[in-house]
């Protein structure tokens, strides 16, 4: 998750922490709440510093769920501070967030970490104990998909999939947004605009992301591990493709697919294939 | 923690998730709703892009008239924000244009979180004045009060929109707009926020 949290906030590094505190347009509800009305770039940097640290304690199983729980108030702070600035409310670090929290309430520091190795007496993990946050984190994942779908239709319903329109309007804007350079291309990513002229290939593509956000929940059913990989190889491919196109920054996201959803069956399949390969090359 | 605490917590964990459903909560950690989803056609014939100009924003940014009736510049390093923020500022907030989750919550007609609120079906749930909230935020990021003479009662931008055909994405000719912001004197008694 480190490259995901740089990518989210790397931006209010380049503030100057000497220079005004900028007084938020409209904060987020919980810094509303606190009262906090200014963006302090020097505390910006120390909580990304914070984040950033806790991320690798927390993969490294060091003081894991005190590390899970500093991330919780580093992410908060950092999106805040960014998001209250202009009132919008990105939510990249939803899934993450939701699976940290869980997190903290589970024994994931006992196996398999630092903290185990210092306390090596702790009592043996059951099998309900380790399989309930990874359960639960599956299911917020799905979810996370399913609300995007839901959110989509009822804003725009069959509009979305109808002539293209939405999906057009959007890499129009990201083709174009910057300009136009000397050469006479877009100063955005060319692709795009091919992409926007494709109005087939848009309806198609907009049918798809309904398709996979509405019935994101079926890969909780999915048994084989082939099928899985699949469809979460495809969702992958929706979130790279978002990011050249669009600069949609969900791009490190696919990562709680490896984590969360297994694979290893397909990976043990393939791990003997790719075995002998090197093997005969070898020869 | 033990079975019954971890079902507990599980349970009340997905009542408040999946409750901000169906009352369209699009608050940060509940539901969310894309932002993608709601930038229609400007008009069924033609597309159009707003023209985001870095490098204007870095030199210039807003034009400001101040109480004493001078004149300057506001500009991104003056306001220390990042870049995408100073965008959304200049581009869209100068012109009314809220952030998507305002169109979202106030998007439809009779829905639950209206009947819950005891709002009218069609009636916005996000209300925003924009213009003050900017200009309250301009002053105050540079410490000025209203009343001083440096305060700042007006901000002007200026935005290039190009449009295409929705036929053929032909360029169409640009369009040019102006925004002006302008502090009202009612707005000296209130609280900043």
């Amino acid at each position: 998750m480190l490259p995901f949290h740089v990518l989210q906030y790397y931006t209010l590094l380049g503030l100057d922490w000497t220079g005004p505190k900028f007084w938020f347009v409209h904060p987020i509800w919980y810094f509303e709440w606190l009262g906090i009305q200014r963006l302090d770039p020097a505390l910006a940097a120390l909580a990304l510093a914070t984040l950033l640290i806790a991320t690798t304690t927390f993969a490294l199983g060091y003081r894991t769920r005190l590390s899970a729980v500093v991330c919780l108030v580093a992410i908060a702070l950092l999106k805040g501070m960014r998001d209250s600035v202009a009132g919008d409310v990105h939510h990249r670090e939803l899934v993450p967030f939701a699976v940290l929290f869980l997190f903290a309430f589970s024994r994931c520091g006992d196996v398999d970490s630092l903290d185990a190795r210092r306390r090596p007496e702790t009592r043996e993990l059951e099998e309900w104990e380790s399989s309930w946050p990874i359960k639960a984190a599956q299911l917020h994942i799905a979810s996370f998909y399913f609300w995007s779908g839901l959110a989509k239709w009822r804003m725009t319903g069959w509009d979305w999939i109808r002539d293209g329109e939405r999906l057009q309007v959007l890499l129009l804007n990201r083709s174009f947004r910057f300009g136009i350079g000397p050469d006479g291309e877009p100063e955005g990513n060319p692709l795009a605009l091919w992409f926007s002229h494709q109005t087939e290939l848009l309806i198609l593509l907009a049918l798809a992301t309904f398709v996979m956000e509405l019935g994101f929940h079926l890969v909780l059913w999915m048994r084989a591990a082939g099928l899985r990989a699949l469809f979460l190889g495809g969702v992958t491919l929706f979130h790279v493709a978002n990011y050249v196109l669009m600069k949609v920054k969900f791009v490190f996201l696919p990562v709680v697919f490896a984590v969360f959803f297994d694979l290893s069956p397909l990976l043990d399949r393939i791990a003997p294939v790719l075995g002998r390969r090197s093997a005969r090359g070898t020869e | 923690m033990n079975k019954r605490s971890v079902a507990w917590l599980l349970a009340v964990h997905a009542l408040v998730v999946w409750l901000a459903v169906p009352f369209r909560i699009d608050e940060f950690r509940l539901t969310w709703a894309p932002m993608y989803a709601i930038q229609p056609a400007e008009a069924p014939e033609r597309r159009s892009v707003v023209l985001k100009d870095r490098e204007r924003l870095e030199r210039e940014g807003w034009r400001a008239v101040r109480a004493d009736g001078g004149e300057e510049w506001v500009r991104r390093a003056d306001l220390n924000v990042a870049p995408r923020n100073m965008w959304r500022l200049y581009y869209e907030r100068s012109w009314g244009h809220p952030p998507p989750r305002f169109k979202h919550k106030n998007s439809g007609g009779a829905t639950l979180d209206r009947w819950w609120l005891g709002i009218a079906p069609g009636e916005p749930i996000f209300v925003e004045n924009w213009e003050r909230a900017l200009l309250v935020s301009v002053n105050e990021t540079l410490g000025r009060a209203p009343g001083a003479p440096d305060f700042i009662v007006e901000l002007h931008a200026e935005r290039v929109r190009m449009h295409f055909s929705s036929e053929t994405l032909e360029r169409l000719p640009d369009t040019r707009e102006t925004a002006r912001l302008r502090w009202r004197t009612e707005w000296n008694a209130g609280s900043a926020r």
